[in-house]
């Protein structure tokens, strides 16, 4: 059996669990005694040559999943398993030898060059540090790698100031492609860039994905672009999964009101559709100071009392199809009353608290 | 009558195939620099004024060999003193008394300016002048022995502290908030008092002067490059870096502190003029350099005598003239270069 | 030693801009010193259905690099009581153009050195002939301005992080607005005003958000906070330069949602400047698509999306993957980047990218081809339909 899964799915990263919490207060000692917590335990699978989408609103930990699978933070609970290896707690040193497997793109074009190297410097430094090809490869290694990255060979002695986001963007990810990595963690990859030049990072992207057999992590805002390029899709809110499935399954048919809300609120560009929009009240929440229970219940249309003080549990409500909310809770679902009790005296008691105070 | 117009197929171009011409030209990085540099007048006058700082100091006493730095003029001269009185005798009469004093000095000391002397010569009977020029070379080669060794203290020290932060942060930075502290002056004083009971020669007094500036001022550049170190690390080319698993030294000295560099000779710039106020103050104190070595701090001291003071302003004012124009000169031109290296000023 | 290939600007060349560009810009600063009377600028309207007529536009920069041509020439009608988007990338002179209606474009550098911009004031009315008569702003003195600036035609900032003062609270912000526009208003009255303001634009605890510093609110707040200051002085126009781009989908969805129904309510103009087509596709009447400081292509909303016809609207408008569609073939991607807007060569600026270039491209930059009374394109693809 164990083999059979084995042989069927090649899994590259596997994540249990993660936690990664941010002290906020210290206290006189440096004792930490309040955190935000970014990411709270989030878990999914991903296999080689696929790609996961990874949406949500600022705030919400995507950037800081990536960094913590990435480990350029330390987690603070869980698991991570980089083609079966648990790089979870392992020493820096140790790390690098993964370090040339994962690698990062980033969503500003601007600040993630250095400034005072030229373009075939930037990209062929890891080259050379990690010894990818033999030194006198590099050169030519590193040319071929522009190519593919649609570089002009005469860029090789530029530097970044230079070039335009577009152009810079494609540098950014010849550096990542040069050390000949599996996963790719793109941070907004295209957030930054102007309509036009999206398309063209998308398409070198999908290009490069096949031609290598990448594995990519697609963290975005737009879900355009997420529905166009994965395969999977998690939507997080408050450092919280919401709901995590197959990306056709969950455009097709979005269970979470949350996810329901953010795929209504893309603006088509069409003029004569007109999409029945959910506008979410109010603003999302201080990461650092959450709502009690769903962290969703305080915008959510379809709020029950339950909502407000018990969390949801992450249930599989079809197969590969993940959901986070107390509607899709059978055992939930058939106590309402019992939860509507038990809120009616958790309030009663507060305002007697309040009322000894 | 548009509809039929509309193109019902778009032809796929290759992308790498279409090479945008570029239509314009763009000014190099150094020529950009050079023009915001030179955009402030200031900056300008503040270079002219090193311009011709260096050239006196440096080649001045090449050209002009006519007296060397510790040469007294040892010729006999003979000095006539005039002192004028007015008094009334007993009569209620206005008397005029004029007192001519001869006297033979064995060297030709406070001489006043000539064709001899440009500046005059000092007590000692040294040239005002040619000492000028030698003070400037002692002034200026300590101002950058000093400002490259508190440079080299700072970047080392503040940028463990930035980059690897925690304890070792704390510990360095409270460390350089004792220095800060420290009230300078009479620590000096009292230091002045110790070396002097050392007897040493006056080349060994200026390597301690360097040493006592150093210690004193390599504070500031190592929060400095502390801030900047912070800065940087959450920048995200250097957070590639750390994905890229680049070694810890190759992220210091390749990406780390050549992006320090520019506000590094801005404030090495600015130093320059701080230690050269710092040591003409040290030599004024007597803790700098010492006769016969010329040095402006020192000669600024003959005002002490209030006789020079009131006399023979030509033995001082040369010297505190000089060091304006050094200290001013290193500010124009270091706030020129802060102007013209920002990044962020690109208007 | 390698000679490496660079495209900088050689020391005579500078020096010839930098020579050109001093006597340009003492020109134009010479210009509006001049005392000028209203007579010089009062212009006839073409329209008198519109708020804001702008007519052959240009408005340039001088950079050490060159002549920057922001807008080049360019026209569009913004009429009464409807939404207005201008669209395009980064650099296609859509903020410049906003930023010249306000009198706002950075001089000495920046300049107006071209065109009218009609502003249908109710200060100046008919001529004798029965004509709507107007005020020309790029002509108007700075202090006749003043009194239109922040009034008749007001301005919506993308960053709602950066554009309210952080030491002051908003109830202070909201008020000194309503003092500029009626130096005699009472305080209790200025704070009732701005309180009913806050209270238009949606937020729920007006008061509370009266008494609170702009760090204490989230962006979507502040947001509504800029709207509902630039609604403070009844303004005519509303110009909203990216309002939503630096806010997340759910809270671009309330705002876009809150100026729809303000715009309605209130019975203004807005000018939405962005560069995200599913918004103006929500929210315009009229779309107005620049490229490198032209107009190419303009026409109402519908005509625009279900009928595009410049190459560059239709590649803009296929290279965004869509929600609604499942396709998984490779999108639809204008190849190259956008020009350098420094001398560019007199043909369609698009030419290069574009991928159905004729021979006729060749030659001088396309005039405006009249599709429909509201649709207007600058392509050769469709001249001899005109003929």
């Amino acid at each position: 059996m164990a083999n059979e899964t084995t042989f069927e799915k090649d899994i590259i990263l596997e994540v249990k669990n993660l936690k990664k919490y941010f002290p906020i207060e210290r206290s006189f000692f440096g004792k930490p005694i309040k955190f935000l917590r970014a990411v709270d335990n989030v878990s999914f699978t991903l296999e080689r040559g696929k790609t996961i989408g990874i949406v949500g609103e600022s705030g919400c930990g995507k950037t800081t999943l990536g960094r913590t699978i990435l480990k350029l933070y330390d987690n603070d609970g869980g698991q991570i398993l980089f083609k079966g290896n648990d790089i979870t707690n392992i020493s820096s040193s140790q790390m690098r030898k993964y370090r040339t497997q994962m690698q990062l793109i980033f969503q500003d074009p601007y600040s993630s060059l250095p400034p005072r190297m030229t373009i075939g410097n930037i990209i062929s430094e890891a080259v050379k540090v990690h010894n990818i090809v033999p030194k006198e490869e590099v050169l030519e290694y590193v040319l071929d790698i522009m190519d593919k990255c649609g570089l002009q060979q005469s860029y090789f002695d530029r530097y970044p100031h230079e070039f335009s986001g577009g152009q810079r963007q494609r540098i950014c990810i010849a550096r990542a492609l040069a050390v000949k990595p599996e996963l790719v963690i793109c941070d907004e990859p295209v957030s930054a860039l102007d309509v036009s030049i999206q398309a063209q990072i998308i398409n070198l992207l999908k290009e490069l994905q096949i031609k290598n057999n990448l594995t990519y992590m697609f963290i975005s805002h737009d879900l355009s672009v997420v529905k166009y390029i994965t395969d999977q899709i998690m939507v997080m809110y408050l450092g919280n999964v919401m709901e995590y499935g197959d990306t056709d399954e969950i455009f097709d048919n979005p269970l979470h009101p949350y996810t329901k809300a953010l795929f209504s609120a893309v603006p088509v560009p069409d003029p004569d559709f007109k999409m029945n929009r959910i506008i979410l009240s109010g603003d999302i929440p201080s990461p650092a100071n959450p709502p009690l229970g769903c962290k969703f219940h305080t915008r959510c249309k379809e709020c029950m009392n339950v909502c407000k003080f018990k969390e949801p549990e992450y249930l599989e409500v079809k197969p590969n199809h993940f959901v986070n909310c107390h509607l899709f809770n059978e055992e939930v679902m058939n106590n309402l009353e019992e939860y509507d009790r038990q809120y009616e005296e958790m309030l009663a008691q507060e305002k007697e608290e309040e009322n000894n105070e | 009558m548009s509809e039929n117009k509309i193109p019902t197929e778009v032809v796929e171009v290759e992308e790498t195939t279409i090479e945008t011409k570029e239509t314009f030209k763009e000014m190099s990085p150094i020529r950009l620099i050079l023009r915001r540099f030179f955009r402030s007048k200031l900056s300008l006058v503040g270079l002219i004024m090193l311009v011709l700082l260096f050239l006196f100091s440096f080649l001045g006493p090449v050209i002009y060999q006519k007296w060397g730095e510790e040469t007294v003029d040892r010729r006999e001269v003979i000095q006539q003193i005039t002192s004028t009185y007015t008094y009334i005798d007993e009569n209620g009469k206005e008397v005029k008394v004029t007192q001519i004093l001869e006297h033979t000095a064995t060297i030709n000391s406070y001489a006043n300016p000539s064709s001899e002397h440009l500046l005059g010569t000092d007590d000692n009977g040294m040239d005002v002048f040619v000492r000028l020029m030698y003070g400037g070379r002692i002034s200026l080669l300590i101002g950058f022995i000093v400002v490259i060794l508190e440079t080299l203290i700072g970047v080392a020290l503040g940028g463990i502290s930035g980059y690897f932060g925690g304890w070792v942060d704390q510990l360095i930075m409270r460390i350089v908030d004792i220095f800060n502290c420290i009230p300078t002056l009479p620590i000096l004083l009292i230091a002045s008092a110790l070396i002097d009971s050392w007897n040493l020669d006056a080349d060994q007094r200026i390597y301690i002067l360097m040493v006592i500036i150093t210690i004193f001022s390599w504070s500031g550049v190592a929060r400095m490059v502390r801030g900047q170190i912070l800065s940087l690390r959450e920048q995200e080319f250097i957070i590639a870096t750390e994905v890229m698993g680049l070694p810890v030294w190759r992220k210091i000295f390749k990406h780390l502190i050549p992006n320090v560099m520019p506000q590094l000779i801005v404030s090495m710039t600015l130093g320059l003029g701080s230690v050269i106020l710092y040591e003409s103050t040290l030599s004024y104190l007597g803790l700098g350099v010492q006769l016969p070595k010329a040095a402006w701090g020192t000669m600024i001291a003959t005002a002490n005598d209030p006789q020079v003071l009131n006399y023979h302003a030509n033995m001082w004012l040369p010297a505190g003239f000089m060091i304006v124009i050094a200290v001013l000169g290193f500010n124009f031109v270091g706030d020129g270069l802060r102007d013209a290296m920002d990044p962020k000023a690109k208007k | 030693m390698k000679v490496k290939k660079t495209n900088y600007i050689s020391l005579k060349e500078s020096r010839q801009i930098i020579k050109y560009n001093i006597q340009q810009m003492k020109h134009y600063e010479a210009l509006k010193r001049r005392n000028v009377e209203p007579i010089e600028y009062t212009v006839k309207m073409k329209n008198p259905n519109n708020i804001i007529e702008i007519d052959n536009l240009k408005t340039c920069f001088f950079t050490d690099n060159g002549t920057v041509m922001s807008v080049n020439g360019v026209s569009f009608d913004i009429p009464k009581n409807s939404i207005v988007g201008v669209v395009g990338e980064s650099g296609c002179g859509k903020s410049v153009t906003s930023l010249s209606i306000m009198q706002l474009v950075q001089s000495p550098q920046g300049q107006i050195i071209d065109g009218q911009i009609r502003f249908n004031t109710d200060e100046v009315s008919l001529d004798e002939k029965g004509n709507k008569l107007a005020y020309d702003i790029t002509k108007m003195p700075t202090q006749h301005m003043y009194n239109i600036r922040g009034k008749d035609i007001t301005m919506i900032f993308q960053e709602p992080m950066t554009s309210l003062n952080p030491v002051f609270t908003i109830g202070y912000q909201l008020d000194e607005v309503s003092f500029i526009h009626n130096p005699e208003i009472q305080k209790e009255e200025a704070k009732k005003h701005s309180i009913e303001m806050l209270n238009k634009v949606g937020i729920s605890m007006p008061e509370r958000v009266y008494s609170s510093y702009p760090h204490e609110l989230s962006g979507g707040m502040r947001q509504r906070v800029m709207i509902a200051m630039a609604l403070a002085g009844n303004p005519k126009l509303i110009i909203a330069d990216e309002p939503t781009t630096a806010l997340d989908v759910t809270i671009q969805a309330q705002i876009l949602e809150l100026l729809k129904d303000l715009q309605k309510k209130e019975g203004c103009s807005i000018m939405l400047i962005t560069h995200d087509l599913g918004v103006i596709a929500e929210m315009a009447d009229y779309v107005v698509v620049m490229y490198a400081g032209k107009v190419i292509e303009k026409g109402t909303a519908k005509e625009i999306f279900h009928n595009p016809m410049h190459p560059y609207t239709i590649g803009l408008q296929k290279s965004k993957p869509l929600i609604t569609s499942n396709s998984n073939e490779p999108l639809y991607s204008i190849p190259g980047q956008v020009p350098s807007p420094i001398n560019l060569p007199n043909n369609c600026y698009f030419k290069g990218r574009c991928t159905k270039c004729i021979n006729k491209c060749n030659g001088e930059y396309p005039k405006e081809i009249k599709v429909s009374d509201t649709h207007y394109v600058s392509c050769y693809l469709y001249e001899e339909s005109e003929e």
